[in-house]
């Protein structure tokens, strides 16, 4: 047996290898001052010289079709993509931890190590071709969520959130591991290709074991992503956590986990099982309607954000029941390039939303009310123009990023005789548009007597928010060559 | 179908380890509850032998067993156990939502076992290879194909390493500066 490992293997790996040792700097530079905190802009500056190398190199190595580790990881377009939306959100959340009052503290270099590490378990993720390298990159990236979380200077609901979120992961993780046994069990392999040829006969065969198998993995990623009925953390879970890390948690693990759940999901082999693609696409369905639901009762600005973040977690899953379920060639392929468009779109409209929040929050623990923006238009004109452009993309007007996500996903579902799916997902968009366009009424059309808000001086946040409305407007015209650069990358590897 | 010494073993490992594992959950002593988890991995590991595989025996008795055991006894002793055990919910409606939980759960396990035992009947088993060369098979596959996820757990441990030093110092931990 040949144990050797071809230097490709490590170029694969060098985007992980290269965060990890970025990271150790700042808690090392740490240790050797005699504990003394260094200057929260040096750590920032560490921080985003890691994830630029990081992105270099994953743009320089992966993509093609290559096996690493002995095919433990796949470097194909979609890891590539998803390594590019997965890095930049974690640079941007980097800058709005540096701004942020709840993230300040002297323990700056700490919460940029595990930020770093939650970065190299979502490249696991969305880098790994085996069930159980998914499970520990997903171990990974929740361990230093939980940990961030709770280490918000503000002491009551960041507590609470993160042992919640805490105790309900670590639950979702036991049966998401179970999972992976009974498949293992069954199929005999856990590496996704191998698994991708077993799922036909097996579900053929009815092989019920096989099938809880495959709805306990199932339910251990709808937990990540917060589908319903599993989506009952994310409000609080959301509004307890820093606002950099929501929007962090908000972009980067529902990217890197719906990669993931696209593996799963790139076999025709699930057609056998008309049960599971009734459930999965009731899950679609109800997603959008409970996220769209709540949202629009929110007077709290975070928690609407939340709802709002279920919901497109339920129009995404609809590019995951195409991908399992739809009928002709090639569908898998197909589905990824609008989920990974639709990801990168809302990466960025998120972004931007949350970098908002953040520039309004002045206090630790401020519950920011969606009332609160009221009169932003007169008093903060460029601010309140960047965020009506992200609140406008969010709901899906054209031009914007947002629109052409939704256009992709729908007619999708439209070519793989999805056409209720594709539907409802159009009614829930138009029931968005509602609490979307809230905070702008409130902020161009009344008001007229609110006092002169103060806004912080955060500059790396500012320009977070500029920067998204600046790419959604920009994507949005040029939406095409992306698309068309999202194809090759994934359709070169078949 | 005769009832060989194995078949025996077999009976009296998996019932003490169900009955044990009942007995970590019905305890409403936090001690006695670690006592019963005890008995379940030893159980456990009794089973893992009667299948040969003795490295996971072994791992299992020392890891978990031994080392895991008594750091679950001695954060125990550092709580008080009176609050713990007014802490656990009682309550008709409670019971009644755990109890349909827990029999839906072993119904579908129940019903998926029976209806796919004709597939998993035909299937064999991997060949029984004697302790050493088993050990050395899991070494081959844990520094071989696995490799990855081993060094990736490495890292993890690291992570977790820091940040529970990390957490220990926030703000009202019990670490923290000042």
């Amino acid at each position: 047996m040949n144990h050797a490992l071809g230097i490709s293997s490590y170029l694969i790996a060098a985007p992980m290898l290269a965060l990890l040792a970025a990271s150790l700097v700042p808690v090392m530079l740490k240790v050797f001052s005699g504990n003394r905190e260094p200057h929260p802009f040096v750590t920032t500056a560490y921080g985003f010289i890691a994830v630029a190398s990081a992105l270099g190199l994953a743009i320089t190595f992966l993509g093609g079709s290559k096996f690493g580790f002995h095919k433990a990881l796949v470097s194909d377009g979609l890891a590539l993509w998803a390594s590019i939306i997965v890095l930049v959100s974690g640079a941007f959340s980097i800058f709005m931890m540096h701004d942020h009052v709840e993230t300040q503290s002297k323990l700056f270099s700490e919460k940029v190590f595990l930020l770093l590490g939650s970065l190299i378990g979502m490249l696991i993720v969305v880098l790994s071709n085996d069930l159980i390298v998914t499970f520990l990159g997903i171990e990974t990236m929740s361990l230093c969520l939980y940990v961030l979380i709770a280490m918000s200077r503000e002491t009551v609901l960041s507590k609470e959130a993160a042992f919640k979120y805490f105790v309900l992961g670590s639950f979702a993780s036991a049966i998401f591991l179970y999972g992976i046994a009974l498949i293992y069990g069954t199929a005999g392999t856990t590496q996704f290709p191998g698994l991708m040829e077993q799922v036909g006969p097996l579900l053929e065969s009815r092989n019920h074991l096989f099938l809880i198998g495959i709805i306990f993995v199932v339910l251990g990623f709808a937990f990540k992503v917060s589908v319903f009925p599993f989506h009952f953390w994310t409000p609080d879970v959301y509004q307890g956590a820093p606002t950099p890390v929501t929007a962090f948690m908000a972009t980067a693990v529902k990217a890197a986990t719906f990669v993931a759940i696209l593996r799963l999901f790139q076999s025709t082999g699930y057609q056998h099982s008309v049960p599971l693609k009734e459930v999965i696409s009731w899950l679609a369905a109800l997603t959008m309607l409970v996220g769209n639901a709540a949202a629009i009762m929110q007077p709290n600005f975070k928690r609407m954000l939340a709802y709002s973040s279920v919901a497109h977690s339920g129009y995404l899953m609809v590019g995951v029941v195409a991908a399992g379920f739809g009928d002709s060639q090639g569908v898998a392929s197909a589905a990824g390039i609008v989920v990974l468009f639709y990801l990168l779109a809302y990466s960025i409209m998120t972004l931007g939303s949350f970098a908002f929040v953040a520039l309004l929050e002045k206090s630790v623990g401020q519950a920011l009310q969606v009332d609160d923006v009221r009169g932003l238009g007169r008093t903060h004109p460029v601010l309140a123009g960047c965020m009506a452009i992200v609140l406008f993309s969010l709901a899906g007007v054209p031009p914007l990023l947002g629109f052409f996500g939704k256009f992709g996903l729908f007619s999708l579902a439209i070519e793989q005789n999805f056409y209720w799916l594709a539907i409802w997902g159009v009614l829930n968009s138009v029931v968005s548009v509602y609490y979307y366009l809230r905070p702008i009424v409130l902020m161009y059309m009344q008001g007229d007597d609110a006092p002169h808000v103060e806004m912080n001086k955060q500059i790396m946040t500012r320009f977070t928010l500029f920067g998204s409305a600046i790419l959604i407007i920009v994507m949005g015209l040029f939406s095409s060559p992306i698309l068309s650069a999202l194809k090759s990358a994934i359709l070169g590897r078949s | 179908m005769t009832l060989t010494a194995q078949d025996l073993l077999f009976y009296i490992l998996g019932g003490l380890s169900l009955a044990s594992a009942l007995g970590v959950l019905l305890m409403t002593n936090p001690i006695y509850s670690a006592l019963c988890l005890a008995l379940t991995m030893v159980s456990l590991a009794g089973l893992y032998a009667s299948m040969q595989a003795w490295f996971v025996a072994g791992v299992q008795l020392i890891v978990y067993a031994g080392a895991v055991m008594v750091l679950f006894v001695m954060v125990l002793m550092l709580f008080d156990l009176k609050s713990e055990i007014k802490a656990f919910s009682r309550g008709a409606v409670a019971g009644f939502m755990k109890l349909v939980a827990v029999g839906l759960m072993t119904g579908a396990f129940l019903a998926a076992i029976y209806n796919s035992a004709d597939t998993l009947l035909g299937t064999s088993l991997a060949a029984h290879v004697d302790g050493t060369v088993s050990t050395k098979a899991l070494a081959q596959l844990l520094f071989g194909k696995y490799v990855f996820a081993f060094e990736a757990m490495g890292v993890l441990l690291l992570i977790i390493a820091i940040g529970a030093v990390a957490l220990s110092r926030i703000e009202g931990g019990t670490h923290a500066d000042e």
